[in-house]
């Protein structure tokens, strides 16, 4: 008993002094942060009592420019710290936008790419600076840009599809590869904005191009209803397809429309041409005449002479499709239109015609040619009409005196060249390598027309250069109407390249060729 | 203290022996020395921003005359023991470097040489009296693995960025690329001499000599050289910006003596800073933070110099013997550098680069086509001197679908010129890097073509689409050879790790550069990366390229007088 009382009484003491020692520990934990607080702020201020009786201001006046150098890169350095990149693109992106309304493109460029750059994904700045680009003819950074906004696989873009669209159709020959990607941008256009006038006209008037009717008539109908261009080509497009009545309508709305307009504008180049081209469709051939006369007595421009003759060809046509009668009728037309555009393709068809034809109005043609010549007016195309119509008489030493002098009256002439070469190749004695130097001359000025390749083709295959040939032909093939004569050329080009499978072909062509030329 | 010690000292300089007075020793390390850091020193003096090493001597004969008094005493066994093993290092070091034909291995060793020396034969005190021109003899070592290389293009592209920032704050719109500022009209390269890489070292080398002249302490000295660092960077953004806000105004700080001018101005600017900073931090530490330590170890020394350094040289005869006969080594080792020294030496007229002038070679020297590629234009470009793309370039510009050719004859260059880094300045991204070397043309281009490598690299630029460069540079002799210092030896890290486990085996490389160089370089750009056939293509072009022009280029220069007959001979 006495044991544990012993033994509790022991305990309790030492409890006691645990007790003891733990409030002592804790008051030491407490108050020791104190202390050494108490020292560091000690030690601190003697090193700096020490420093300021030991520091001199004469060495701090010395130091001063130092100094301001350093409280200015504190300040640029926080201020540049607190202008977010968010901040400084969309400064830059203003100053871009505005050097764009500028036109200053270098600037433009310049801002956009930073803005860009410092992170703004935004495509109309992009496409801002693609067109930049463009301006200042950085192709290489315009084609990386539109990459990304207009790729060739996907639509990204609107406006930039419809810009490579557009970019892509501005060349001066656009090919039919070239016809497609355009198409395919102007699809996404409409994937993405499916209302955009612009890409349907554009569209619209691609597949008008080409020829598919229904198509452009689908996607010309959005066009606007001031853009007479593509009205006129919706009219057209209608009438090809057999809906004289839409076309009728079509063009009524575009005569009474530009008609009004041309009141308060007379001096509309565009306008008047589309109202002249109206009233032809319209068959109000007087009133189309009219129209284009009057142009040219305000300002007397090749494009209105050119729509004048037009007009009076058609004019002429529909009188001959009225009556065979009328023919002296057309041909005084024929005649005036060859005064206004001596060089129109269609016009020297018409004449033609007239010549090969062999009545009172052939000679009257003959005849009226002839005072021209005499005369001193249009006398180059007068030998040139007068040339082909002989050489197609088989008169080949009167053609060639007409041709040459046709040739050496108007040497610019492009339809007078290619005939003079055509002739120089049939000529008795040949003679290919002046002909290829003529048709040289018109490719050279003109390359666009098939034509002048396919002349250009038979030349080289009189001279046997069959691979040059076969390119001048295959060039030209897609684009002509097919000819069984062009044919039979291709296959004896190809087998002197000694390619005779492909030679057959040709040969089997012509033949199908000329069995539908021979048929009603 | 003082007093107690003068009768000790004066019988330990009596003491003193003939190899000691004179100086025998320092000659025989010095013999030692001489070819191989007349390699080191030439070196150096043929980067431009080591060429402020012309005053060193100079300044080192101004530190001289500032010494104190030299010291009574002299070495003890300690201070001769540990000259005596820092000569024996640095013997082993000099074998090492002549072996492996190192001049900065060299250079170090002989630092340490210069250290031994004077603890050998003045002791500590001695030695510490002469401590501020060995530390200031320090700026003849360059930062080793072309760590100063990579600091160059480091400090450019700090310098642009933070000029960019100053540009952006005072409302002057610009486009910052790597190491370029564009100005609406007017690109602004921050090159070498812009970036402040020239004065960055100059002026750190001011610094450190005002610290040693003044005897400034620890504390201060690694202060003042740190500020020094951020005044080099202030000054050079100074530098662009002025040019930049002086281009808002049409006045263009450029080129000519204006841009000279302001760096002139700029540069007596810092330096004066270097001076007022250096009186801001006096005002800042006015006393030593060391000084405590200082006044112990002056202490010990005094009480070591009284008590026991006079017993100590009379007791190390061993010691003495040794140092002479490893002083004894150097010449040996001077003698068996002349064996081992390169092919080419250089010599003080090749510091001195003539200033290479090409007049225009005419669109006609480049033929119509190559390759398929049709030329499209001519152009000649003018720019600052010390633009990584070439003080003047030659341009033929060649198309062929969408991929438009550059052929670019820049010039001059100090060496041959690693395009990438230009490139990479301009924001292009490195996709991959090839070296085309000889056997690659020849499969390429048939026997007989030039057979000099082509660095070949495909990049990339987010707005500007793909590119194939390829150059090659090629000096007055017609040597053509390229460098892509990325695939060579990578960046400082890599280079350390190359250059150890090449350890102890001779630098067969080892090439001093043979200025003036020319570079051919083709930039072919595409919206899409090239296909293996259109790389074929331009590789062949490229060849082409270099057949016409260094031709053209070395008859150019021989009529102008700039190729010597020897040259032309070797």
């Amino acid at each position: 008993m006495f044991r544990m009382i012993s033994y509790w009484r022991q305990k309790a003491k030492f409890q006691k002094g645990t007790r003891l020692q733990w409030w002592t520990i804790a008051w030491l934990l407490l108050i020791s942060p104190f202390q050494w607080m108490l020292s560091a702020i000690v030690w601190v201020g003697g090193l700096l009592v020490a420093w300021w009786t030991s520091r001199r201001w004469r060495h701090f006046l010395w130091g001063l420019p130092s100094f301001a150098v350093i409280l200015c890169c504190a300040y640029f350095g926080m201020k540049a710290t607190a202008t977010t990149d968010v901040q400084l693109s969309q400064k830059y992106l203003q100053a871009g936008r505005f050097a764009n309304k500028q036109g200053d493109w270098t600037r433009s460029m310049l801002f956009l790419e930073r803005a860009i750059e410092l992170g703004l994904r935004d495509p109309e700045a992009m496409f801002e600076l693609a067109v930049a680009a463009d301006r200042l003819k950085d192709e290489g950074r315009k084609i990386a840009v539109l990459q990304k906004l207009a790729p060739d696989t996907h639509a990204v873009y609107a406006p930039a599809h419809f810009w490579k669209a557009t970019q892509i159709l501005s060349a001066p020959v656009v090919t039919k590869e070239q016809g497609a990607e355009a198409e395919k941008h102007l699809k996404y256009v409409l994937q993405l904005d499916t209302d955009n006038v612009n890409a349907h006209s554009i569209l619209g008037d691609l597949y008008f191009q080409s020829g598919l009717w229904r198509s452009a008539i689908e996607h010309l109908r959005f066009s606007g209803q001031k853009s007479y261009k593509y009205r006129l080509m919706l009219a057209k497009a209608n009438a090809a397809t057999g809906n004289i009545t839409a076309a009728g309508t079509y063009a009524e709305e575009v005569y009474s429309g530009a008609k009004a307009a041309l009141v308060s504008e007379p001096d509309d180049v565009t306008l008047r041409l589309e109202l002249g081209e109206a009233a032809l469709l319209l068959e109000r051939y007087a009133e189309s005449a009219r129209i284009l006369e009057e142009g040219i007595r305000l300002q007397d421009l090749p494009a209105f002479r050119q729509a004048l003759a037009l007009v009076l060809v058609h004019w002429s046509d529909s009188l001959l499709a009225e009556s065979p009668s009328n023919r002296p009728a057309a041909f005084q037309l024929l005649a005036s239109a060859l005064e206004h555009s001596p060089n129109e393709m269609l016009l020297f068809d018409r004449m033609l015609d007239l010549l090969r034809s062999k009545d009172e109005t052939t000679t009257s043609a003959r005849e009226l040619l002839h005072e021209n010549i005499v005369g001193g007016r249009a006398a180059g195309v007068s030998h040139l009409i007068l040339g082909t119509a002989l050489f197609e008489d088989d008169q080949m030493a009167a053609a060639g005196a007409h041709l040459e002098q046709a040739f050496k009256l108007i040497p610019n002439g492009l339809i007078v060249a290619n005939n003079y070469a055509w002739y120089l190749l049939h000529a008795t004695p040949p003679e290919p390598p002046r002909a290829l130097q003529v048709i040289d001359s018109v490719i050279a000025e003109d390359g666009s027309v098939a034509e002048f390749h396919e002349t250009r083709g038979h030349i080289l295959l009189a001279l046997k250069d069959w691979p040059a040939a076969i390119t001048e032909f295959e060039e030209a093939l897609p684009r002509i109407k097919p000819r069984a004569e062009t044919h039979r050329a291709l296959a004896m080009a190809y087998d002197g390249m000694e390619l005779p499978d492909i030679a057959e072909k040709h040969r089997a062509k012509a033949v199908e060729l000329e069995r539908s030329e021979q048929l009603p | 203290m003082r007093e107690s010690g003068i009768v000790p000292e004066l019988e330990v300089q009596s003491e003193k022996r003939m190899w000691e007075r004179t100086a025998i020793v320092p000659l025989l390390v010095t013999v030692g020395f001489l070819p191989i850091l007349y390699f080191h020193v030439m070196g150096m003096l043929a980067r431009p921003h080591y060429q402020f090493l012309l005053l060193f001597p100079v300044a080192v004969w101004l530190l001289l005359l500032s010494l104190p008094e030299e010291p009574k005493a002299a070495a003890g066994w300690w201070s001769r023991g540990a000259g005596l093993l820092l000569l024996a290092v640095s013997c082993a070091g000099l074998l090492y470097a002549t072996w492996v034909w190192s001049p900065w291995v060299a250079a170090v060793c002989g630092l340490m040489a210069f250290l031994s020396v004077l603890i050998y034969q003045t002791g500590w005190e001695g030695s510490s009296r002469w401590l501020p021109v060995w530390i200031f003899s320090a700026i003849l070592i360059p930062l080793p693995f072309g760590m100063d290389e990579d600091l160059i293009l480091r400090l450019r592209g700090m310098t642009t960025r933070m000029t960019s920032q100053l540009l952006d704050e005072f409302g002057v719109l610009h486009q910052c690329y790597a190491n370029v500022i564009e100005l609406p009209g007017k690109p602004l390269f921050v090159a070498d001499a812009c970036s402040g890489i020239h004065s960055l070292y100059v002026l750190l080398a001011m610094a450190l000599f005002l610290c040693v002249f003044c005897r400034r302490n620890v504390v201060h000295s690694a202060a003042l050289l740190v500020s020094t660092f951020g005044l080099v960077l202030v000054e050079n953004v100074a530098r662009i910006a002025a040019v930049a806000l002086a281009w808002q105004y049409r006045t263009d700080l450029s080129a000519g003596w204006k841009h000279s001018a302001l760096g002139v101005v700029l540069f007596v600017a810092s330096a004066v800073l270097i001076l007022t900073t250096d009186q801001l931090l006096l005002f800042l530490f006015p006393q030593d933070p060391f000084r405590e330590i200082k006044t112990l170890l002056t202490k010990f020394s005094r009480v070591n110099r009284s008590g026991t350094t006079r017993k100590m040289t009379k007791q190390t005869p061993g010691l003495d013997l040794s140092w002479f006969c490893l002083a004894a080594v150097f010449p040996l080792v001077g003698a068996a550098q002349l064996f081992r020294i390169p092919e080419s030496v250089p010599n003080l007229s090749s510091l001195f680069v003539t200033d290479v002038q090409l007049p225009d070679l005419a669109r006609t020297l480049m033929p119509e086509e190559i390759e398929g590629f049709r030329l499209g234009g001519f152009e000649t470009i003018q720019r600052v001197e010390g633009d990584p793309f070439g003080r003047s370039s030659q341009r033929w510009v060649y198309k062929d679908g969408k991929v438009t050719i550059g052929v670019s004859l820049d010039y001059p260059y100090d060496g041959i010129k690693d395009m990438t880094q230009c490139y990479e300045s301009v924001g292009w991204k490195m996709n991959r890097l090839a070296m085309a070397d000889s056997d690659r043309i020849v499969t390429c281009c048939g026997a007989g073509a030039d057979e000099g490598a082509f660095a070949v690299v495909e990049m990339e630029r987010e707005l500007l689409g793909h590119a194939l460069m390829l150059f090659s540079s090629f000096d007055l002799n017609g040597k053509s050879s390229a460098l892509l210092r990325q695939l060579a030896d990578g960046g400082a890290e890599s280079r350390v790790e190359n250059r150890l486990q090449a350890m102890g085996q001779p630098d067969k490389k080892y090439e001093l550069a043979n200025p003036p160089y020319f570079q051919v370089h083709l930039l072919a750009r595409s919206f899409a990366p090239l296909t293996a056939e259109e790389q074929e293509r331009v590789l062949r072009m490229a060849v082409k390229a270099r057949q016409l022009l260094i031709p053209e280029v070395l008859r150019v220069q021989k009529s102008s007088g700039n190729i010597q007959p020897v040259a032309e001979e070797k």
